[in-house]
């Protein structure tokens, strides 16, 4: 024996099986894992979205003035909508990157 | 009476027509080469999601924002969230869903919870429950609607309109519905007829918006500001109520029967829920940003008392643009129509595969089988329920239409799918979640749904009765249906789905922490929970554990053939066949083939029924001991993994150091093997040598004088005792080593045999003169020990004192003494001592100080002279207090026996 | 005049019959029964015609002889048989490496140690 056969010391930890967003497809090629901050964009746009309509952040702009005559809330809700297809649009185009 | 009163029934015939066409076309080109690809792009998918808005919401949201304000939009921002959060919850749901061939949501979790058929049974229960009175909903607002732009008086309900919409639209799902058994074969033909009618209601709200906003008012900002006071309830909107409605729609966009089909089921690519995730909420956009101006225009030009749910078609009939009107009327039938034909697919589905399949199986099972039967029996199945379930939401809403009842339907019927929500997010996250835990939940949720929402929605309580729902069954007011438990005061809706889903969820964890899953749900639950992690990949070389099962081609062929019929099963088994390399005949029976073959038929009949039948024919899935052992649940492995990389680094530093330590022991113990060895073959081969070359000089000289003959016959004779001495004591050492030397115990006065040893050393030559000094002795001391060897161990102890030393004169002092109870007896030297490193090693048997280089006698080791002292009770020690430049001070001691010395 | 053996060893039976079976061959034999005693014998005497020489003696090792033998001017020439009963090949090594002239491992044959010394030193 030799100091050297410390070398042999085999392990048995076993390499991960990655999360694979886009693998199993029929009719598509494999996509390259999507980029991590997109991923976790997409996972917090929805607590962003209720976050925003949730109550009590939802009621802060309720009593609030107009915009062109339309009532702050009516502004706020829909604006919040529109950002969040925006970004969930974003989110799409980059998540689906690479697909087909 | 207006142009378009005559026109109406026309055009609504005549879009009616459209539709038949459409689909009949689409269905017919789609079977044909490369079918049409338009029908396969995220758009159309979008599209037919948004069956979401029914005619509920297309006449019905005009009516919730002039009654509540900015609640309306509850509706819309739920499945607004669920659809911008995608990556969590709805990828999972479709990666699923196209993986398993999942038929339905009650296919879901049936399939998620080892394949239950009650459970099947059990969510299709509840869907019918909730989805027939919305389907009575949607005739009543055709019919409504019809009567609005007829001009007849709404003071009766006419149930032509409503009645010859429901024959047309089952005519129509029967038609194009139920084409394929396979539910994951698209009916492209009803596909393309509600992508039209999703276009037909986004471009009838639009215009009749746009219309209102710039034709009836200057403008938003004009708009707004004839808002009655008060019109959004902006103050008390943001109320649980919110909060509940936000909730139950996200839930409804996903739970819902319909929606769970065009979402999940109907999926063809993932892409294309990538693209619905922004493109859906933008459609529901749409839909609502011209909610608030029409409910404000309906409610500021239109008389009061008008209703508000039919602002969207009055409006335009008022200012009297007809075509307008017309649009807007299309639309809602189109929102109406869609929604049954959906509906009434996705519930004939877990009608048949659910509650008719299981009992056919049941019954059927001594009958003869043929080909295509099951099949036919299912289709005819579909057919009939589809009829059955539009004709059960024709009659609801019959009876009660006159109630006003069916306005809250829509809600109730959300509450009602929620209850599948705790068993679907809990079999889609949680591994140890069970069919128990699902069969309680779900059936608390749907007794209390009906109990506290569903039942007291109908007129004085339907068959509660006004007493129970005033007063609670029996009198117990904890019991008041609207008021559980003593939670009073709450929105009626707010209060049951908050204490149907809260007992709904407890029940379901409490159900599935107390049982452990059975080993069919271990494995479907790995395979859903952990899809993303490979724990669903199919295939041969997924390693997934399989089943063992076995049946013969035949008897699987056979049963392709009933479920898909001759042609489709022939067709597919040519497929196997080819992928296993065969160029003709049936396939080998494989578990890959048994496996890939009920996934196939599970998109017919559902996994339930599926695994019923395949078990008819290949006996059930057995699990072994040892296949559970290897689905090991996915996260705790990655937990491992990763515990065991932070691990590592630390772990490999000290197995390399016990490593590198254990070489040096190793060494060390390998060196002493061979000094000890050199040792003794030292000491064989030097008496060898003497009687070698006596023996040859005895052999060859014939001139030797007999005195010298026989001296060197005496040298022979003496070193063969010697060798014989030296054999005993390696065999000596052989047994102190394992515990077998034999000790012959008696009392005797210890002083007696070192005295006796030290007579016997005197003889002892060393380098230079050797004095011994007697110090205090002990006297009578008794002791129990063999004399024999304790007197070895003296004489060993005082030859080594002799041969350790390197002095000019040698002095040996010897005492004894008793001490504590016991004897002790010490012998020291004026030698060089033992190195502090070296104290225990002496001991050792393969130390090489147990005989020093060139002395005479193998002697016995200080490890033997120790293993002895032991075995007698005793101990032999080497002196740790004692200065190293005194030399080395043994210490022997031995226990006294109680007995006193003989006389 | 006879020529010269020193003989160190420390094993009295093997000494005794190393004596008698050189002595028979016509050599003139001294003896020392450890390291030291050689030495001193080789100081005292002069160098010998032949140094037989056991590894393995008391006090100062044939090795240490050896060395000493080699080092001093006056006894470089002489020729070593060195003899030990470990019968190691690192022995054997060690002393040809040290300069000795024959190695012999006990038990040894006394043929062969007749030859190897008429072979270092002419009787």
């Amino acid at each position: 024996m030799s100091p050297d056969d410390e070398g042999c010391v085999t392990s048995d930890v076993e390499a991960p099986e990655g999360e694979a967003p886009y693998v199993e497809s029929d009719d598509g090629p494999p996509l390259a894992p999507a980029p991590r901050r997109w991923r976790d964009l997409a996972m917090l746009l929805p607590a962003f979205g209720t976050l925003l309509w949730m109550p009590p952040v939802v009621g802060l702009t309720a009593s609030g003035g107009a915009i062109w005559g339309v009532p702050a809330i009516v502004v706020y809700l829909f604006g919040v909508w529109a950002l969040l297809i925006a970004l969930a649009a974003l989110v799409a185009v980059r998540l689906g990157r690479g697909r087909g | 009476m207006t142009p378009a009163i005559e026109f109406a029934l026309v055009a609504a015939l005549a879009y009616a027509a459209l539709l038949f066409a459409l689909a009949w076309w689409v269905d017919r080109r789609s079977r044909q080469d490369g079918g049409l690809p338009w029908l396969r792009t995220a758009l159309v998918y979008t599209l037919s999601i948004s069956i979401y808005c029914t005619s509920w919401t297309f006449y019905g949201a005009v009516g919730s924002a002039a009654r509540g304000g900015l609640e309306f939009a509850t509706i819309y921002l739920g499945p607004t969230l669920m659809f911008v959060g995608w990556w969590l919850l709805l990828r999972k749901l479709v990666r699923i869903g196209r993986l398993h061939h999942i038929t339905s949501i009650a296919d879901l979790i049936s399939s998620r919870f080892g394949k239950s058929e009650a459970l099947g049974a059990l969510v299709t229960v509840i869907a019918v429950a909730a989805a027939t009175p919305y389907i009575a909903l949607q005739l009543k607002a055709v019919t409504t609607s019809y009567q609005v732009i007829t001009g007849a008086s709404l003071e009766s309900v006419d149930f032509r309109a409503g009645f010859w919409v429901a024959v047309g639209m089952a005519a129509f799902t029967i038609l194009f519905g139920t084409r394929s058994l396979d539910v994951n074969e698209r009916h492209h033909g009803v596909v393309a007829a509600i992508a039209l009618e999703a276009l037909v209601k986004l471009c009838a709200l639009v215009a009749v918006g746009v219309f209102v906003v710039f034709a009836l008012f200057d403008g938003p900002g004009d708009l707004f500001a004839h808002a009655p006071p008060g019109f959004l309830h902006a103050e008390e909107v943001f109320g649980p109520r919110w909060i509940t409605l936000i909730f139950l729609s996200a839930a409804a966009v996903i739970c819902l029967p319909r929606q769970f089909q065009v979402v999940v089921v109907e999926n063809e690519n993932e892409r294309h829920l990538a693209t619905a995730s922004w493109l859906f909420p933008a459609y529901l956009f749409l839909m609502s940003v011209f909610t608030l101006p029409i409910a404000i225009a309906g409610l500021t030009l239109m008389p009061a008392g008008a209703d508000p749910d039919m602002f969207v078609l009055t409006l335009p009939l008022v200012a009297e643009k007809e075509a307008l009107a017309l649009l807007a009327f299309l639309g809602g039938f189109s929102s109406a129509t869609s929604m049954i034909i959906v509906a009434s697919i996705a519930l004939s589905t877990m009608v048949s595969n659910h509650i008719v399949a299981p009992l056919a199986l049941r019954l059927s099972r001594n009958r003869t089988r043929t080909s295509g039967d099951v099949r036919r029996l299912l289709l005819t199945t579909r057919r009939i329920a589809i009829a059955t379930l539009i004709l059960l939401g024709f009659l609801y809403f019959r009876v009660s239409a006159q109630s006003g009842a069916l306005a809250a339907i829509g809600l109730i019927a959300f509450v009602g799918v929620a209850q599948v929500l705790p068993s679907l997010i809990g079999g889609l996250f949680w591994p140890q979640a069970n069919a128990r835990g699902a069969v309680w939940g779900l059936t608390a949720g749907f007794v209390i749904w009906m109990y506290a929402l569903g039942l007291p929605s109908l007129e004085d309580g339907g068959p509660l009765g006004a007493d129970i729902l005033a007063e609670g069954p029996f009198g117990l007011a904890v019991l008041r249906p609207q008021a559980l438990f003593g939670l009073d005061g709450l929105d009626p809706l707010v209060h049951a789905t908050f204490w149907s889903l809260t007992i709904n969820t407890v029940l379901f964890v409490i159900g599935s922490l107390t049982r452990e899953p059975r080993p069919l749900e271990w494995v479907q639950a790995r395979q859903f929970v952990d899809v993303f992690r490979g724990g669903a990949a199919i295939g041969p070389d997924s390693g997934r554990p399989r089943f063992h099962r076995t049946a013969t081609s035949e008897e699987l062929y056979i049963l392709a053939q009933r479920i898909l019929g001759a042609a489709p099963a022939h067709e597919l088994f040519d497929t196997f066949a080819r992928r296993q390399g065969l160029a003709q005949g049936l396939p080998l029976p494989t578990q890959e083939l048994v496996e890939d073959l009920e996934r196939r038929l599970a998109g017919s009949v559902g996994a339930a029924s599926a695994r019923a039948m395949m078990a008819q024919v290949a006996g059930g899935e057995e699990v072994s001991i040892d296949e559970l052992v290897s689905i090991a649940d996915e996260t705790a492995r990655i937990m491992r993994y990763s515990q065991a990389l932070e691990r590592k680094s630390t772990e490999l530093e000290t197995t390399a150091r016990q490593l590198r330590e254990a070489n040096e022991q190793l060494r060390e113990i390998d060196r002493q093997k061979d000094d000890f060895l050199g040792q003794v073959s030292h000491e064989i081969r030097t008496p060898m040598t003497a009687i070698r070359s006596f023996s040859e000089i005895l052999r060859s000289s014939d001139d030797l004088e007999s005195a010298q003959a026989r001296r060197f016959v005496a040298i022979i004779h003496d070193e063969s005792l010697r060798l014989t001495r030296l054999l005993d004591v390696i065999l000596d050492m052989r047994v102190v080593e394992k515990g077998e030397i034999p000790i012959n115990l008696e009392p005797l006065d210890p002083d007696a045999v070192l005295d006796h040893a030290l007579q016997t050393c005197e003889g002892l030559r060393g380098t230079a003169p050797v004095t011994v000094t007697q110090g205090a002795r002990a006297g009578t001391a008794r002791v129990a020990a063999d004399p024999d060897r304790l007197r070895q161990v003296f004489i060993n102890l005082l030859s080594n004192a002799v041969r350790h030393t390197d002095k000019d004169a040698i002095l040996i002092r010897v005492e004894s003494r008793i001490e504590a109870g016991a004897y002790e007896a010490v012998i020291s030297d004026n030698g060089p001592g033992v190195p502090e490193a070296d104290r225990e090693r002496v001991f050792s048997l393969f130390s090489a100080t147990w005989t020093r280089a060139g002395e005479k006698g193998a002697g016995l080791g200080l490890a033997i002279s120790r293993g002895i002292m032991r075995r007698m009770g005793g101990d032999l020690m080497l002196d740790v207090g004692a200065p190293r430049e005194e030399g080395a001070r043994f210490r022997v001691t031995l226990a006294l026996t109680a007995d006193d010395p003989p006389p | 005049m006879a020529t010269r053996l020193l003989i160190a060893e420390d094993e009295p039976s093997i000494l005794e019959s190393l004596v008698f079976i050189l002595g028979r061959e016509g050599y003139s034999i001294a003896t020392a029964r450890d390291g030291r005693e050689a030495l001193e014998c080789l100081k005292t005497h002069g160098a010998p015609g032949l140094l037989i020489l056991d590894v393995m003696l008391p006090a100062v090792s044939g090795f240490e002889v050896l060395k000493a033998v080699r080092t001093e001017p006056e006894l470089e020439a002489v020729p070593v048989l060195m003899l030990t009963a470990k019968g190691q090949a690192r022995d054997r090594q060690m002393a040809e490496q040290m300069g000795a002239n024959a190695f012999i491992a006990k038990p040894f044959s006394n043929q062969d140690v007749v030859q190897a010394v008429r072979r270092l030193a002419a009787p």
